[in-house]
């Protein structure tokens, strides 16, 4: 079974694939997925989270690949990268979603050939973009996104996700695997159940900060631009009635830990957009999970398949198949594929 | 219309004109620019009140158009920045292309819809197609806003596109063939980048494709050796020949994209014409819908410096009842040129009887009707105020420096404007502030202007000033508190005939607000012995 066929049989529309780090081949899982969209004839639709920082940032630590897209192939991204382009493209819109580096303009390519992808550069401006390739008739979306905390990061708003880890991790295989398998663990993290509580958030998670919802869906806001280094003020605001603290940017295990020891026993719950917001270690995740801490996302996180790569471009790499074999002892329930290998 | 901060404040101007809403970009930018009209420019005030006229009544006719017209206002997008290209003959990128065929589309759209409309309105307010420019930017008649450089453009580049077409088509099938070729010899499957990883350990087939000239030796790392097909050889020819119709490609679509933007010169006045057009109506539709909003009439103008307000409502304090779910009373008054005096009650809406009819004046003067049953005026040059606390903000003065501040300025003012002062003199003591309400009242009876006052003062009017008085109390015999007050009061202006004195209505309002009985009553020995105050 390929990646494509994995997608297919459950119609997903929107996939996001997203890497561990830089260069765990990332790049070549997305071309991948596009050269195999092409043979199924499949029109595909692509963009990728932009950054939305100094422009400096996003000149010196861009890693927005070159993709190769086949003629049709729908693209959401800047203005200046449809401009720069050496393949045609029709302009089909230019969306409202505005990154400091310009406009985002949804655009058919009419000729193949390689073209820069770089979207809107918060999640509701993907998924906005997403949608509207559908309408323009892509068949399947594939959404570059990222996991680091300066940018948003897609899988919480794409039906499925493809995580990409590899050697370039560490050079210890047990390592790569276990940071792998904390960042999984950290996808599989439940959903809020009660619909009420949910569309309190959707209406409130949008404002910078902290709420805290009581039992009885009474809510106040405690303005902060990043719940870093805030737990004291966050703590001044807990109440007996406090419910569920929802964080609108970041959790860290610093804040999960002073809230738990100043008021332990509570059955607070802790509520995230989604685990791409979560900051802790493995360790530290085993055990708040272990003396009771709750922690909530707003949207699962559907993780389709991981890719492996066993080369490092530190000069070190894997056995591929003693790698993947192990890779498949901890991952039973999902298909683990080697980017690198030629399919047969 | 002279206004200065404290009176823009004072009279809460910035509501007035956040309740006028415009959708287009021009629209946006004649709204930040939207001044009164001043008093020479009358028969303009006229004109503009004509047109409004004919609007409002078409938008309360045939709404949905109006609205349907309003959302394509939204969609127009800002075109200064390739207006000003196009002028230094700058060629416009194909996403300024795709702008402007979205605005001539929406042109279609707007000018259909403004007919259907039926409203008669002077040039600068219609909306027109521009059929050369629609040509030129969709040459096939496709009917879709999206745009690139097409091929039929030039025979040149339609040329220029079939070859490579042709060109990268036997491209991909040579490769393509290579790929089935290997994958035939080598029972591999091979991906669209042409890698090829071989196990390290597999020395054979290692040796095979060592000795194969159609793959190189590109990598290798521990576990594998990594191939890669010679393309750029083995399609030397064909890549060669792409490259080439690429780079002409690119040079023949410079010229056209040059050439478009050249004839997009040749219409750019029209274009801006009907960008500009679409301003001016979105901002004349939002007047209207603000008239609508606010149930406005039409102001009439009159030739003699002088005002009458029938029904006079003021619009925020009317908002802020409407959502306490109380009815504002409309207030009526008619003066002219010298003082008017405003007497009543505590707690009796002489304030918000001055800020109304400073509002309303501001309101006709912007060109809107005005919240009134009807409003015929003279315009005038300037507004002073001097009311209520936005004055002691100001300049840390008290409340009668401020006042005299006022005051002095408006002494040196002329023309034909209106000064608001409520309760004149209220900050100093009685006698001292009678004395000089006296002379203030005779220095601005002699005034062009309209000075409309307000106070407690007992005695300033006389036969040459007009009076008006709050109706007052409907009721005295109810307890009542501070909060529902606004129940039993009437707080239309009478106007008085003789020099009545001001009435007395203090002492009931504090006593149906429960002051101490015995307060009152000495209160009223006080009043009976003739010291009420007025320092007579």
């Amino acid at each position: 079974m390929t990646l494509i066929d994995l997608v297919l049989k459950d119609h997903y529309k929107i996939l996001s694939v997203v890497g561990m780090e830089k260069n765990v081949g990332k790049t070549v899982v997305l071309n991948e997925l596009l050269e195999q969209i092409d043979e199924k004839s499949l029109v595909p639709g692509i963009t990728s989270i932009g950054r939305d920082g100094e422009s400096k940032d996003v000149l010196t630590e861009t890693d927005k690949p070159l993709i190769y897209v086949s003629q049709g192939t729908l693209v959401a991204t800047l203005e200046m990268y449809i401009n720069l382009s050496d393949i045609e493209v029709e302009v089909l819109e230019i969306t409202n979603q505005v990154t400091s580096m310009g406009r985002v303009i949804i655009g058919r390519c009419l000729q193949s050939g390689y073209i820069e992808i770089a979207g809107p550069a918060s999640n509701n401006g993907i998924k906005n973009v997403a949608e509207k390739m559908l309408a323009y008739g892509a068949e399947l979306v594939i959404v570059d996104g990222a996991l680091s905390r300066v940018s948003s990061a897609a899988p919480g708003i794409t039906e499925a996700t493809i995580l990409a880890t590899g050697a370039v991790l560490d050079r210890d295989m047990k390592k790569v695997i276990s940071k792998t398998f904390h960042q999984v663990h950290l996808f599989e993290l439940k959903g809020l159940k009660n619909n009420e509580v949910i569309a309190l958030i959707e209406e409130k998670i949008l404002e910078d900060g902290i709420t805290f919802i009581e039992e009885d869906l009474e809510t106040h806001h405690l303005e902060l631009k990043t719940a870093l280094n805030a737990s004291r003020k966050i703590i001044e605001e807990i109440t007996p009635e406090t419910k569920y603290i929802v964080f609108s940017g970041s959790l860290t295990s610093k804040i999960i830990k002073e809230i738990h020891e100043a008021c332990g026993g509570t059955d607070v719950i802790f509520v995230v957009k989604d685990a791409t917001k979560i900051f802790i270690s493995e360790r530290e995740l085993n055990y708040f999970l272990k003396v009771g801490v709750q922690l909530r996302v707003l949207d699962e996180i559907n993780l389709l398949a991981i890719t492996i790569n066993p080369y490092s471009p530190y000069g070190y790499n894997f056995n591929p198949k003693a790698f993947m074999e192990a890779m498949r002892g901890y991952f039973k329930n999902t298909p683990i594929f080697n980017v690198l290998e030629s399919r047969s | 219309m002279i206004l200065d901060d404290l009176a823009r404040e004072t009279l809460n101007i910035a509501y007035v004109h956040s309740k006028i809403r415009v959708y287009s970009p021009f629209g946006k930018k004649l709204k930040e620019g939207l001044k009164t009209v001043n008093t020479q420019n009358i028969k303009g005030l006229s004109l503009a009140y004509d047109r409004l006229d004919k609007l409002v009544k078409a938008i309360d006719k045939k709404g949905h158009i109006f609205s349907e017209l309003r959302e394509m206002f939204k969609k127009v997008m800002t075109l200064d920045q390739s207006f000003l290209r196009i002028e230094k003959d700058q060629v416009l990128t194909v996403t300024e292309f795709f702008e402007i065929k979205t605005f001539l589309f929406l042109l279609i759209e707007m000018e259909a819809l403004i007919n259907k409309a039926d409203v008669d309105l002077p040039k600068r307010y219609q909306v027109h197609r521009i059929e050369v420019l629609e040509k030129l930017l969709d040459p096939n008649d496709y009917q879709v806003k999206s745009f690139y450089v097409y091929d039929n453009y030039s025979k040149k580049l339609s040329n220029i596109r079939k070859n490579l077409k042709e060109e990268t088509a036997q491209k991909d099938k040579a490769y393509k063939k290579i790929i089935e070729d290997l994958q035939k010899d080598y029972s591999l499957k091979i991906k669209r980048s042409g890698e090829i990883i071989v196990d390290k350990n597999n020395k054979k087939l290692i040796e095979k494709f060592e000795g194969d000239n159609r793959v190189y030796y590109q990598n290798e790392n521990i576990m594998s050796v990594i191939f890669s097909i010679k393309s750029s050889e083995l399609l030397k020819d064909h890549i060669e020949k792409i490259d080439h119709l690429k780079v002409i490609e690119e040079k023949e679509v410079d010229k056209i994209r040059k050439d478009l933007t050249l004839r997009i010169k040749d219409e750019l006045d029209l274009l801006k014409d009907n960008y500009e057009s679409i301003g001016h109506l979105d901002l004349l539709m939002g007047k209207a819908y603000f008239s609508l909003a606010f149930n406005g009439v039409k102001p009439e103008i009159r030739e003699e410096p002088s005002l009458a307000i029938e029904d006079g409502r003021h619009i925020i304090v009317e908002e802020n009842l409407r959502q306490k779910k109380k009815e504002y009373i409309p207030i009526s008054i008619e003066t002219s040129s010298g003082v008017t005096l405003i007497t009543g009650a505590n707690m009796g809406g002489k304030t918000v009887s001055l800020k109304m009819i400073g509002l309303l004046f501001y309101i006709a003067q912007l060109g809107l009707f005005v919240p009134a049953k009807s409003f015929s005026f003279h315009p005038i040059d300037f507004i002073r105020t001097s009311i209520g606390d936005a004055q002691d903000i100001h300049k840390g003065l008290s409340s009668f420096g401020a006042e005299i501040e006022v005051i002095k300025v408006a002494t040196v003012m002329n023309g034909f404007g209106l000064l608001l002062v409520d309760e004149l003199a209220r900050g100093t003591n009685p006698v001292e502030g009678y004395a000089l309400s006296k002379g203030i009242i005779d220095f601005f009876k002699k005034k062009e202007m309209m000075t409309i006052i307000s106070t407690h003062f007992d005695g300033l009017a006389d036969d040459d000033l007009k009076h008006y008085q709050v109706k007052g109390l409907k009721t005295i015999n109810e307890a009542i508190d501070v909060e529902t007050i606004d129940e039993h009061m009437d707080y239309r202006l009478i106007p008085v005939q003789s020099n009545k004195t001001v009435p007395k209505d203090a002492l009931n309002i504090a006593k149906l607000l429960g002051l101490k009985d015995e307060i009152l009553s000495s209160a009223e020995k006080y009043l009976l012995k003739g010291s009420d105050g007025s320092g007579k």
